[in-house]
């Protein structure tokens, strides 16, 4: 068991203080078993007793399952034939068996392996909720089956030459599904803000750039 | 005997805010707010803020340069929030601080698995929205944009010359520079003058996300609940270990 602490950010300019008014119990009912949350990894402190606070990591990431859930205009429809807008977030409640809060302070965001999600304190502290919810995306892509197939490409921000990059747009993996989703919210997105929308724009696109061996050749604009 | 836990503990630190005493820190913290409003009136609202932080925008720049200068430089929110500020508002005010945001070099990555979290990543969308804000002035006619834009080609970061050239590209003049552009890109990254700005639906979307699930899934998977403003009661109850709001 390990003990960690992280400084709040700006909670206007991460958006949890938009989405967090709209988080009802009601919400929290239906998220908490279809998200597969146990109490045991988000109490002592990550939020279960305090679950309406947007200081702790419970209330953060249930800011992002609500933007995952209800950011399109038609969120009931969940088709998977639809846009990712759609149905990114039925993609994560089905891919997740079991979702964590660790602490593991140094450089992780979050992992996959085993039947569980581990989300850790840069995925709180250091994401916006739209980029919050691009994480779900990108490690339940991982427990639906593709690692990464490809070292990152010369001139990568991710890293040049290192592992963990995926090879093309068409493979279709976890950096592909992440950016979808950005792109879609930044396009689509309903009950946002234009400033969410562009910050996702502008972090698909960087992904875009540097986290394929060979690049997709567009950027969305 | 109870077995030892196997979870962490968590406790947070004081949140962080932007505050500055002046008159033009205030409309700052006002435009900052308003960039994350919800509601009905929101987009007034921002309008309206946005429209008093370019009355003066030279005073804003200095409040969003110090806030900038003031943020941890890991509070990466924050600090696109103030470039994206200066690029809303649209004023050859911003210029130098736009510069300063695409000339200042990137730092080393500290992050030892940069595919998880990544300084250098970062620190680069900071930059590309610099340009996005410059790619608006270079449109509305100011030559010392264009001249920022080139300058940010010369950077080594492959997504701050990717934007760049289409930023220089998308100008009214954008196809007269080809040639200089090209001249100033590594012939390997010559590629990047075919990137192509597309909408959403030329993307291409994932053949069929049925075939990446894992075993079993979906069989319960039900859609959120109705939003309470498009059903009349609230519906459900609380099971198990689920956690409960407090009363307002």
């Amino acid at each position: 068991m390990a003990t960690c602490s992280a400084t709040v950010p700006d909670k206007d300019v991460t958006g949890d203080n938009l989405y967090e008014p709209r988080v009802t119990q009601e919400f929290i009912n239906w998220a908490w078993p279809a998200y597969k949350f146990t109490k045991e990894y988000w109490d002592d402190g990550f939020g279960w007793e305090d679950v309406g606070n947007a200081d702790l990591p419970l209330a953060r990431i249930l800011n992002s399952l609500w933007l995952l859930n209800y950011s399109a205009e038609d969120y009931q429809n969940e088709d998977y034939a639809g846009a990712a807008l759609n149905w990114a977030c039925r993609y994560v409640r089905d891919n997740v068996k079991d979702l964590r809060a660790r602490c593991k302070n140094d450089d992780y965001i979050a992992y996959a392996f085993g039947d569980r999600i581990e989300l850790y304190l840069n995925c709180f502290y250091t994401k916006d909720v739209p980029g919050r919810a691009e994480t779900l995306v990108h490690e339940s892509r991982h427990h639906g089956g593709r690692s990464h197939d490809a070292t990152f490409p010369e001139g990568s921000s991710f890293g040049e030459g290192k592992e963990g990059a995926d090879s093309t747009w068409e493979f279709e993996g976890a950096w592909m599904y992440g950016a979808l989703y950005l792109f879609w919210f930044y396009a689509e997105g309903r009950r946002t803000t234009t400033a969410m929308k562009a910050s996702a724009r502008q972090r698909g696109n960087v992904v875009i750039d540097n986290a394929f061996a060979t690049h997709p050749g567009f950027t969305i604009g | 005997m109870s077995n030892p836990s196997a979870s962490d503990s968590f406790r947070p630190r004081a949140p962080s805010t932007v505050h500055s005493p002046s008159a033009a820190g205030q409309v700052l913290a006002n435009l900052l707010k308003a960039m994350a409003g919800a509601g009905a009136d929101a987009e007034e609202r921002y309008a309206s803020a946005l429209n008093e932080a370019r009355a003066q925008a030279a005073d804003v720049m200095v409040e969003i340069a110090r806030a900038d200068q003031d943020a941890d430089e890991r509070n990466y929110g924050l600090r696109w929030a103030l470039v994206y500020a200066a690029t809303q508002l649209a004023s050859v005010e911003s210029l130098p601080y736009l510069k300063s945001v695409v000339t200042t070099p990137i730092p080393p990555e500290t992050s030892e698995d940069p595919h998880e979290f990544s300084v250098v990543t970062e620190e680069t969308i900071l930059r590309t929205t610099a340009i996005d804000g410059l790619e608006n002035l270079a449109d509305s006619g100011q030559p010392e944009a264009v001249d920022i834009l080139f300058t940010a080609l010369e950077q080594p970061s492959l997504s701050m010359r990717r934007a760049a050239v289409q930023a220089l590209l998308a100008s009214p003049d954008g196809e007269q520079w080809r040639d200089r552009i090209t001249g100033i890109l590594p012939p390997k990254q010559h590629f990047l003058l075919d990137i192509r700005r597309v909408g959403i639906s030329d993307v291409p979307h994932v053949r069929d996300p049925r075939v990446h699930l894992v075993e079993g899934a979906g069989e319960e998977s039900e859609p959120p609940p109705l939003l309470p403003e498009d059903r009349g009661s609230p519906e459900g109850r609380p099971e198990g270990d689920t956690p409960i709001l407090r009363e307002p």
